[in-house]
């Protein structure tokens, strides 16, 4: 039997960083839980679950928090961009300089992938603040994004929701943090409770009463309890607890057990998002900041082959602190899928003849060639008749200058200029709303239009942009921007 | 343009021919190279020895002048394959004329094609592309000219009723046309109440999937009476390939197609053609979709814009009335296969000159004009050709 060290300074990671800013994702797309039971004849619960669309992934959903969190801020001094993911869409090939390509960082950022565990997501804010305490980042955006995949009819598709979650970390003490990790702490725990072999779609799981009782609540116990001895903090202290929901009875269990006050424990968001993996902890964490006041405390436990806890004191400059459009944000945007079967599409759980026509060309060297294009959003301005083009031309399409540009980025937001619901056009959802956008600038694009129902297409609505799959070809995610309805304009429909 | 009148009166088409037009299951796209060319010659009284060159059009059927050389057994000769979208046909024919007026050559072969039915897809959809994995990618013609049917509907109060007249008016021509690949009436209800393809596009909006061949013999405009007594003569020929820009500009209105309007003015100019409402006998125009014919109608200065939808109503483009359009049925109900099509609408022309359309024959046609548009709205090739009584 190995020997069990307590967990204490010698394990512990950075023990000190500032949280500039967050953000958070949510798929519009949300799946009321009585279809899934209407498709399967028994009751599976109540609420809805976000759903991400099938051209969402962690790569896309890290890459809308990140954009979230960092709005218009200065990206030149994020040195480090992590994505946090157990599900990341390669097995062989980086997400994380996807997301940092997308969000337009500079060429030195260190970019990495933390995976492999439902603790990631606080594993890899715990590496974000490494990097930030050791001079390595000036900032560090820390992404997390899951969209784990359940077997059909099991309890755990009842659950599973998809989202993502941002944190621009600096050095503690920074002007301006909305908040101080005042302290962290891990213990790992090697047993076997979720996992996945590269072979499987679906996450599997040993019975729940193992988990529970021999996994979740002593080891959750045992790092809260290490953590508050070594803060020298006491369960009174904290205005908000956020604990990863085994599920809601035993979150409620350890935080009661533990000594904590009802009322602490945050919301697990279970009924309009769903459990939704490595970003589950950070999820909630952003929400509880969404409403935090000045000198608040925040107990944070992350879970998944051990357990990760921080422990927050929430600054005044919260108050001057305006989340974008965040956790309530984004909830309050959705649209309703309208069926098991449009579920089916969504996660592609079925070969459907829709499916099955597929875009069938890949070109990486086209696709690095074009980078700063298809993903930075990079256009042109024409310096003779300043007219914004996108992509780049060599040739202005007005002027016919040659080789006279300045380089920009092309505005993320426009409006619907014309449109189609294409039937024929590649999709596992069709139709598609095919569309030429009119950027704010002048630029403009001929994109799909996602996660929008054929009713809500109308021309001249207002759209904005976002990265997503456009198809699948050789084993290659093509990410590129598309248009959506703008989610600042909450509908809830039918789909 | 030296003479001021570009190509006019300076070669002659003395023999045409044209495959029907259908699902050829049992025909290679090599049977109907050969059947429309050895057609053509028969027509014109000569043997296809006498050829001294050929250009052969195809999409993406065949590829080189192999397309053409290796079913005719043309050895050795100069052939040269052209490829200019849905307009491949128009300019192959358009080749073949400049090389004869060059004094180049004699007699020389025009022959375009195209074998779909080999394949399994349906439709044209997504085999459009600017050959970039995401910039564009997924344009079906269906989507792309339905962008322009929602605007056009947008600015002018046109609707899906004046665009299923335009299939119903085709559709019925092609009833008459015995190389036609539809041979049955539609209604406007039906083509309204079409399986939605792209909306506001159905099935009855859009032009079939189909084979075919057609095949043009020209030849210098001095010699045609020494080897025909039956040909007409080329007055005009148009091309305007435009450089994309619509794709890219946002003061592109996608109401209007300014290739066409380009293409068409080139050959009006040629032909000496002022009021072409009223000029010309025939019309045939690239109805890949409803709402393309009905676009064109403005853009090759028929009528005002906007006006088309009030042209529809009146009947001014059926058969009896002011302008026939599409007498062959167009692509809506004779076919598009894709390399053959501006051929086949020069061989609409020549029929309804010489007297030879049958059922469909309009009275009195002395000039006749096809006009192909490939690419998408926005991006286009647009050829146009107009032949005339000698």
């Amino acid at each position: 039997m190995t020997s069990e060290k307590a967990p204490g300074p010698a394990l512990a990671g950075a023990r000190r960083a500032a949280i500039l800013d967050v953000g958070a994702y949510v798929p519009r797309l949300r799946l009321d839980r009585a279809r899934i039971g209407d498709a399967w004849g028994m009751a599976m619960g109540t609420g809805e679950k976000a759903v991400a669309n099938w051209d969402e992934d962690s790569i896309t959903m890290g890459i809308e928090a990140g954009l979230d969190c960092l709005g218009k801020r200065d990206t030149s001094v994020v040195d480090l961009c992590v994505l946090a993911t157990t599900t990341p869409p390669y097995l062989e090939k980086q997400s994380a300089t996807v997301i940092a390509t997308a969000l337009d960082l500079a060429r030195g950022a260190r970019t990495v992938d933390v995976t492999g565990t439902l603790r990631a997501g606080t594993t890899a804010i715990q590496v974000g603040m490494d990097a930030v305490a050791a001079g390595s980042a000036r900032q560090a955006l820390v992404t997390v994004a899951d969209n784990r995949l359940a077997r059909p009819q099991s309890l755990l598709e009842n659950s599973f929701g998809d989202a993502a979650a941002a944190f621009l970390l600096a050095p503690a003490g920074t002007v301006d943090a909305i908040a101080e990790i005042e302290f962290s702490l891990s213990v790992y725990n090697e047993t076997v409770e979720f996992w996945r072999d590269p072979g499987d779609r679906f996450v599997r799981e040993w019975e729940d009463r193992f988990i529970r009782q021999a996994g979740y609540l002593p080891v959750m116990s045992e790092a809260i309890t290490a953590a508050l001895v070594e803060a020298e903090l006491k369960p009174g202290d904290f205005a908000g607890v956020v604990v990863y929901p085994l599920d809601p009875k035993s979150a409620r269990n350890l935080v009661r057990g533990l000594g904590f006050e009802e009322g602490t424990l945050a919301d697990d968001l279970g009924s309009s998002v769903g459990a939704c993996g490595a970003a589950q902890v950070p999820l909630e964490l952003v929400s509880v900041l969404e409403r935090a006041a000045p000198g608040e405390r925040i107990l944070v436990a992350g879970y998944g082959d051990g357990a990760d806890v921080m422990v927050l004191r929430v600054t005044d400059a919260i108050e001057r602190w305006k989340p974008r459009r965040g956790v309530a944000g984004h909830i309050a945007s959705s649209r309703q899928v309208a069926n098991y079967a449009a579920y089916i599409g969504t996660k592609q759980l079925m070969e459907t003849e829709a499916g099955s026509r597929k875009l069938e060309y890949a070109s990486p060297p086209q696709m690095w060639r074009d980078r700063a294009s298809v993903l930075g959003r990079y256009g042109q301005r024409c310096r003779g008749c300043s007219t914004v083009q996108f992509p780049f031309q060599r040739v202005c399409v007005v002027c016919s200058r040659k080789d006279d540009f300045d380089e920009v980025r092309v505005a993320p937001r426009g409006r619907l200029f014309t449109f189609t619901i294409d039937i024929l056009m590649p999709s596992p959802a069709p139709p598609t709303i095919m569309a030429i956008v009119d950027l704010e600038d002048g630029a403009r694009m001929f994109i799909p239009v996602t996660d929008i129902g054929v009713e809500e297409a109308k021309i001249g609505m207002p759209l904005e942009l976002c990265v997503r799959k456009l198809h699948d070809a050789q084993g290659i995610h093509h990410y590129y921007w598309k248009a959506r309805p703008s989610r600042d304009e909450p509908a809830k429909e039918e789909q | 343009m030296s003479t001021g009148n570009g190509i006019r009166d300076r070669v002659a088409v003395i023999g045409m021919g044209c495959t029907p037009f259908g699902e050829h299951w049992d025909k290679s796209g090599e049977d109907m190279v050969v059947d429309a060319a050895f057609e053509a010659c028969e027509d014109a009284g000569i043997e296809a020895k006498d050829i001294e060159a050929a250009w052969v059009g195809t999409l993406s059927s065949s590829m080189s002048g192999f397309a053409a050389s290796r079913p005719l057994k043309l050895d050795l000769m100069p052939i040269t394959r052209i490829e200019n979208a849905c307009t491949t046909g128009m300019d192959t024919f358009r080749n073949a004329c400049f090389a004869v007026a060059a004094g180049m050559y004699d007699i020389v072969l025009a022959v375009g094609f195209e074998k779909l039915k080999d394949r399994d897809q349906r439709g044209l959809a997504g085999t459009f592309t600017t050959g970039h994995p995401v910039f564009y990618a997924g344009t079906g013609g269906p989507g792309a000219f339905a962008l322009a049917a929602t605007r056009y509907f947008e600015a002018y109060g046109a609707t899906k009723e004046h665009l299923g007249k335009i299939a119903v008016k085709n559709h019925h021509n092609g009833t008459l046309n015995p190389k036609a690949h539809f041979h049955r009436e539609v209604t406007c209800e039906q083509v309204v109440g079409s399986f939605p393809i792209a909306y506001p596009l159905g099935l009855l909006d859009c032009a079939p999937t189909t084979d075919g061949a057609a095949a043009a013999i020209v030849c210098r405009a001095d010699l045609a009476p020494m080897i025909s007594d039956e040909y007409v003569l080329v007055k005009g020929l148009g091309l305007a390939v435009s450089a994309g820009t619509g794709q890219a500009r946002s003061d592109y209105d996608y109401t209007h197609f300014p290739e066409a309007t380009a293409s068409s003015k080139q050959a009006y100019a040629q032909a000496g053609i002022t009021d072409p409402l009223h000029e010309l006998g025939t019309l045939e125009v690239h109805d890949c979709f409803t709402i393309t014919e009905l676009i064109i109608y403005e853009d090759v200065g028929l009528c005002a814009k906007g006006e088309a939808k009030d042209h529809v109503d009146a009947g001014t483009f059926e058969l009896g009335g002011v302008l026939p359009v599409n007498t062959s049925g167009g692509l809506k109900a004779s076919g598009h296969p894709v390399g053959a099509t501006g051929l086949r609408m020069i061989y609409e022309g020549y029929s309804q000159i010489l007297g030879r359309a049958g059922k469909r024959q309009v009275a009195d046609v002395d000039l006749a004009m096809g006009l192909t548009l490939g690419g998408i709205p926005g991006m286009f090739t647009c050829g146009t050709a107009i032949v005339g009584r000698p």
